[in-house]
C-alpha cells in the first residue's frame, strides 16, 4: 500500500511542478508487490525499496540529482545490504524551465509559440497591453509592466532563459540593466553586435558596470547560425540555441559526429 | 505542458474513469535511440495511447504487451535489440537497444485528502 502512495506522491509532485525522484525496482512478474521510493526535493520520502541499503543509496543519489540543473533519468544496478544486486530505475522530474521574452512585437509571436510547444513556461513582458495579449500569445503568462517596475513585478531565477527583443534601444538598455545582474543562465539579445556594443557603452556611461561572467551569458547576435531570415526562422534559430545551452551542447551540425547525445553525468 | 505532465494527466483521467492502464517507460538505452531514459507512454484498456517511447518502431509491440500487463497485473521488462541493418531494411530507422518497463498503473482509490489524514504514511519515511 505504501508503494501505491509513493506512486501517487510522484503524480502529485509532477502535477504541482515540484522537483522529485521516483525509484522503482525493476521486476519481472511474479513478485507480489511493487517496490518504490519517492523522494521530493522538499519534504519527506514516501515508500521503500524493501531494503535499507537500497533506500539509503537512493536517498544520497536524490540529494545529488535534485540539485543538478539538468539531471538524467537512468537505471542503476545497486547492491542490497546482503550484497545481492537489483536493477533500480531512477526517474527524475524537474519542472519546466521558464522562457522569458521581453518585447511583444510581431517577431516575438513565433518565439513564444515554439516556447510553449517545447514545454517551457513561457512569459512575455511588455508594457503595451494591446500587443501583450492572450490572443497574440496563447498559452503564455503575460506581465504588462514598464521597465521601471521590473524589480517589483518580474522574477528571474537560475532556471529562467531570457530573450530581449523590444526593438527599442532604451527599453532594451533598461531591460539589460535588470536581466544581466540576475541569475538567468542565458540572455539572448536581438540585434547586431554593433547595437550590443552601443547599448553596453551607454549603460557604462550611466556608471553601471557588468562583470565578465555576467556578460558571458549574453548571446548577441542571438541564435544559431542557420541563416535565418523570417521571424519564424529566427525563432527556431533562437530556440535551437537555448536548447543547446540548456543541454550543454555547442550547436552546429551532427553530420559525421560519433555521438548524438551527451552521456549522462555519473 | 511538458510531455511527462501530459502522460501523468492521462493517468489521472484513466483512474477517474475507472479504466485500467499500463505505463511503459524507457529505462535503459544502449547505443543510439530516438527517446532517452524516462520517456513514457500510457496505454489504457481501450488501447488509447498517450505519449511515445520510440520514433514509432516499438509503440505497436509495447501496446500489445501492455494488454498482457493489464490482464495479469504483473510488470514486464522488455528488451528491444534493434539491429541497424534489419531496422533500416524495414524502413523504421531507430537502431540501438532499448529496455522498456511496462507496469500496471496502481489504482488510485484513495484521494490525496484521505492520505493526508493517514498517520501511518510518515512511518515509512527515514
Amino acid at each position: 500500500m505504501y508503494q501505491k502512495l509513493a506512486f501517487d506522491a510522484w503524480l502529485s509532485c509532477i502535477k504541482e511542478e515540484k522537483e522529485g525522484l521516483l525509484a522503482t525496482v525493476l521486476q519481472q512478474g511474479g513478485e507480489a508487490e511493487e517496490r518504490r521510493l519517492f523522494i521530493p526535493k522538499e519534504g519527506q520520502p514516501i515508500g521503500t525499496l524493501g531494503d535499507t541499503g537500497l533506500d539509503l543509496q537512493i536517498k544520497d543519489l536524490a540529494n545529488q540529482k535534485l540539485h543538478e540543473s539538468n539531471p538524467k533519468s537512468e537505471t542503476l544496478t545497486l547492491k542490497k545490504a546482503d550484497k545481492e544486486e537489483e536493477s533500480v530505475f531512477i526517474d527524475v522530474y524537474i519542472p519546466p524551465l521558464t522562457l522569458m521574452i521581453f518585447g511583444a512585437g510581431h517577431d516575438a509571436i513565433p518565439v513564444a509559440k515554439y516556447g510553449v510547444s517545447l514545454g517551457f513556461k513561457t512569459v512575455v513582458v511588455d508594457q503595451r497591453s494591446f500587443y501583450n495579449s492572450e490572443e497574440r500569445f496563447p498559452g503564455t503568462e503575460r506581465i504588462v509592466t514598464e521597465t521601471a517596475k521590473f524589480s517589483e513585478e518580474v522574477l528571474i531565477d537560475s532556471r529562467t532563459y531570457v530573450i530581449v527583443m523590444n526593438h527599442h534601444l532604451e527599453r532594451d538598455q533598461e531591460t539589460l540593466k535588470f536581466v544581466l545582474p540576475s541569475k538567468a543562465p542565458y540572455i539572448g539579445v536581438l540585434g547586431p553586435r554593433s547595437r550590443r556594443i552601443r547599448m553596453l557603452e551607454a549603460i557604462e556611461k550611466e556608471g553601471v558596470r557588468f562583470e565578465e561572467e555576467q556578460l558571458e551569458r549574453m548571446y548577441s547576435p542571438v541564435g544559431l547560425d542557420i541563416g535565418a531570415v523570417t521571424s519564424e526562422e529566427i525563432a527556431i534559430s533562437i530556440l535551437a540555441e537555448i536548447i543547446a545551452v540548456k543541454n550543454g551542447h555547442k550547436g552546429g551540425f551532427l553530420q559525421n559526429s560519433a555521438r548524438i547525445h551527451q552521456l549522462a553525468k555519473s | 505542458m511538458s510531455e511527462t505532465a501530459i502522460v501523468m494527466q492521462a493517468i489521472e483521467e484513466t483512474r477517474k474513469a475507472g479504466r485500467k492502464a499500463a505505463l511503459a517507460t524507457v529505462v535503459r538505452v544502449f547505443g543510439s535511440a530516438y527517446r532517452r531514459e524516462g520517456a513514457k507512454m500510457l496505454i489504457d484498456e481501450n488501447e488509447t495511447i498517450t505519449g511515445m517511447i520510440s520514433g514509432g518502431c516499438l509503440e505497436a509491440d509495447v501496446a500489445e504487451t501492455a494488454k498482457q500487463v493489464i490482464a495479469s497485473g504483473a510488470p514486464i521488462l522488455k528488451t528491444y535489440a534493434m539491429d541497424e541493418d534489419v531496422v533500416w531494411g524495414l524502413g523504421l530507422g531507430c537502431p540501438g537497444t532499448v529496455e522498456i518497463y511496462i507496469e500496471p498503473v496502481p489504482d488510485g482509490h484513495q484521494s490525496m485528502e484521505e492520505k493526508a489524514g493517514d498517520s501511518s504514511v510518515s512511518e515509512t519515511c527515514f
